[in-house]
């Protein structure tokens, strides 16, 4: 019994430890030489987005359905007071719809916001730049994959939220000139 | 079957019923002829005073006859006289026939006629004294006085008449009564005497059928009797070799028994000693039974301890649930904090280190809150297992107590059977010595019959004597009942 409580000990002065020092070094001399990724899963499927492309991570927000003809468009949302317009993630991927409401959800754009439900986040990654490769070097026929993450866990395909976004707004445009017509 | 006395008193019931009858027939026959000859005697008293009465009258009329004739006073003397003697007469004939209506009747007509025949004799008498012969010769020529006479003569003619019919219906019916109690007495005698006789006959025949044969019966009987006693002198011999024999076997008996006691005086102090030991036992079994009951409380209280801990864990994995959850949104707050700092260029800097180490203390939280619900689900588990364990314990315990309470219970039933063969073996030593005791009397006893055997082997002999004398005497019996038998 003695021997995991002084093991957790250890661990806890560890974490003290290291806290300390993240307070202790200056903040001008820290770089940022790393990117932060979401690891998610759509449809199972092990995906990353980078933090510096969203706005914003939401759980187990209510999403109001909307009658549309948009494929991928599941509903508002109320977030910080604004209405949000919510697509499945999994839909925009090229995947069937999914059966239940995702849970989680990535607020995106800036003026136009918008959400992207995905069905589970994992954990916060933070990768080095040198663990990053664009898409082109990796040879990748995804859609909207901007580049591929090696981690510890395996290769994780990062999606580029701007080329979301334009698919998006090909979408909204499409249903647009047909209501014209 | 009618006994000898029943037969000979219906004969003499039979005999006296029959004198009874005669007897009273010939009384009535002899009281019939009495009041016969009492009536007879009465039906001439009364024709003897008819014939005073008459007479009286005559010497009324005589005496009248002599005054006038004579016209002299001594003539009337029996006028006189019979005038006074006439009332007393008719009186006693009245009393007389007082019976009869019929003969009152014309009583009544004689005391009328001699009355009116008195007057006239009385009115002739003083026409003779006052006028003289000749006009009292005329007054009795007148014919008034003959005819009075005429018809006193006539009623009491039918009177004398009337009593000689009543003299010869009672001589009839004496004569009756006399042959009816002389062929009475004459049959009854007769019938008396046939009965009698075959009473006499039947009792005869029939007392000698029956001491024929209870003689021959006797004969017979006695004649096996002496069979019987022949015989009972064999078997008496027999009976005293037999009883030798059993006194030997009876002495053998006694020595068997003996031993049998003092093998169940010895069973009894083993049994006794087998019971101490079972005593023993039971308190040994006793004290291990409240150590099991101890054993099992505590069991009770361990079950009771590790259910608690498993409560406590699941309250446990309660409260990890809203760490984790709280864990999760500060990574969330975390992330939306670094993706702010991000937005706010330089001046988020600091703000962004801050909100990594959140986010990874969210993240280590995270982590640690998984760890601890594997560690709890380990507790839970091992709290399980010790609650089934500990379970089975109570059960083993259980069915332990179980076991030593049916040893308890073994034990008690062998203290009380050894309990219940002790009794037994000391019930069976007091038996076994009164077995003892009452083969010696047994054994007396069988001395005595073996005396008896010889005393009654010498009564065998009297009997066949006395069996001997008896066919001897029913032999002679017979002679005098049935003499015809021996004849022949």
């Amino acid at each position: 019994m003695s021997a995991p409580g002084t093991a957790n000990a250890g661990l806890a002065a560890a974490l003290r430890k290291e806290f300390d020092q993240a307070f202790a070094v200056a903040a001008t001399t820290r770089k940022v030489q790393n990117t932060h990724l979401l690891a998610i899963r759509v449809d199972a499927n092990p995906y990353a987005i980078q933090v510096a492309e969203i706005g914003g991570l939401q759980v187990d927000r209510v999403i109001a359905p909307l009658p549309t003809t948009i494929g991928g468009l599941l509903g508002l949302a109320g977030i910080r007071g604004e209405l949000v317009p919510v697509y499945s993630l999994a839909v925009l991927l090229g995947y069937h719809a999914p059966l239940r409401v995702p849970r989680w959800l990535a607020l995106c754009g800036g003026a136009h916001a918008f959400g992207l439900a995905f069905d589970d986040f994992e954990r916060h990654l933070n990768v080095a730049g040198a663990q990053i490769a664009t898409a082109d070097s990796v040879n990748t026929k995804a859609q909207h994959i901007g580049a591929v993450a090696h981690t510890e866990g395996g290769s994780r395909p990062v999606i580029s939220i701007p080329s979301i976004a334009a698919e998006i707004a090909r979408r909204c445009t499409t249903v647009g000139v047909s209501k014209e017509t | 079957m009618w006994t000898f006395g029943r037969k000979i008193a219906i004969g003499f019931a039979l005999s006296i019923a029959l004198l009874v009858i005669i007897g009273g027939v010939a009384y009535r026959s002899l009281s019939v002829l009495v009041d016969s000859g009492h009536t007879v005697t009465h039906s001439h008293a009364v024709i003897e005073s008819l014939a005073r009465v008459l007479s009286l009258m005559k010497d009324a009329e005589t005496g009248q006859r002599g005054f006038v004739i004579t016209g002299s006073d001594p003539y009337l003397e029996p006028h006189r006289s019979a005038l006074e003697s006439l009332p007393a007469e008719l009186k006693t004939l009245r009393q007389l026939i007082s019976d009869n209506p019929a003969q009152l009747k014309r009583e009544g007509q004689v005391e009328e006629i001699s009355a009116a025949k008195i007057t006239e004799l009385k009115r002739t008498l003083e026409i003779r004294r006052t006028e003289g012969f000749e006009a009292s010769a005329k007054a009795i020529g007148v014919g008034e006085g003959k005819r009075s006479m005429d018809e006193l003569r006539r009623v009491l003619d039918e009177m004398e008449h009337e009593e000689h019919e009543l003299l010869k219906q009672r001589a009839e019916e004496a004569e009756a009564a006399a042959a009816s109690g002389k062929w009475t007495i004459l049959a009854g005698t007769v019938l008396c005497l046939v009965i009698a006789v075959l009473a006499g006959f039947m009792l005869t025949r029939s007392l000698t059928a029956q001491i024929g044969t209870a003689v021959g019966l006797v004969r017979s009987s006695s004649t096996e009797l002496q069979a019987a006693a022949n015989q009972q002198a064999t078997s008496s011999k027999e009976q005293a070799t037999a009883m030798n024999e059993i006194t030997t076997t009876i002495s053998e008996l006694m020595a068997t028994s003996r031993q049998i006691a003092e093998s169940a005086k010895r069973v009894a102090q083993i049994a006794a000693q087998t019971a101490g030991s079972a005593k023993s036992g039971q308190g040994t079994v006793d004290t291990a039974q409240e150590s099991f009951s101890a054993i099992r409380r505590q069991v009770d209280l361990i079950v009771s301890h590790m259910l608690e801990l498993g409560k406590k864990s699941q309250q446990i994995g309660s409260v990890l649930d809203i760490v984790s959850e709280l864990a999760e949104q500060t990574n969330i707050l975390a992330i939306n904090a670094t993706i702010e700092a991000a937005g706010a260029g330089e001046a988020g800097r600091r703000f962004s280190v801050v909100a990594e180490e959140i986010r990874k203390l969210a993240d280590r939280v995270g982590g640690s809150t998984k760890e601890i619900r594997a560690l709890i689900d380990d507790v839970r588990g091992a709290v399980n297992t010790t609650v089934m364990t500990t379970e089975s314990g109570s059960k083993a315990v259980d069915a332990g107590s179980k076991q030593f309470g049916d040893v308890a219970a073994a034990l008690k039933q062998i203290a009380a059977l050894v309990s219940t063969t002790t009794e037994a073996a000391r019930e069976i030593e007091l038996s076994t010595k009164q077995q003892s005791t009452a083969v010696e009397q047994v054994n007396v006893a069988i001395g005595n019959v073996a005396q008896t055997t010889k005393e009654t082997e010498a009564s065998s002999g009297q009997i066949m004597q006395t069996a001997s004398q008896l066919t001897t005497l029913s032999g002679d019996l017979m002679r005098l009942v049935r003499p015809q038998a021996f004849r022949a």
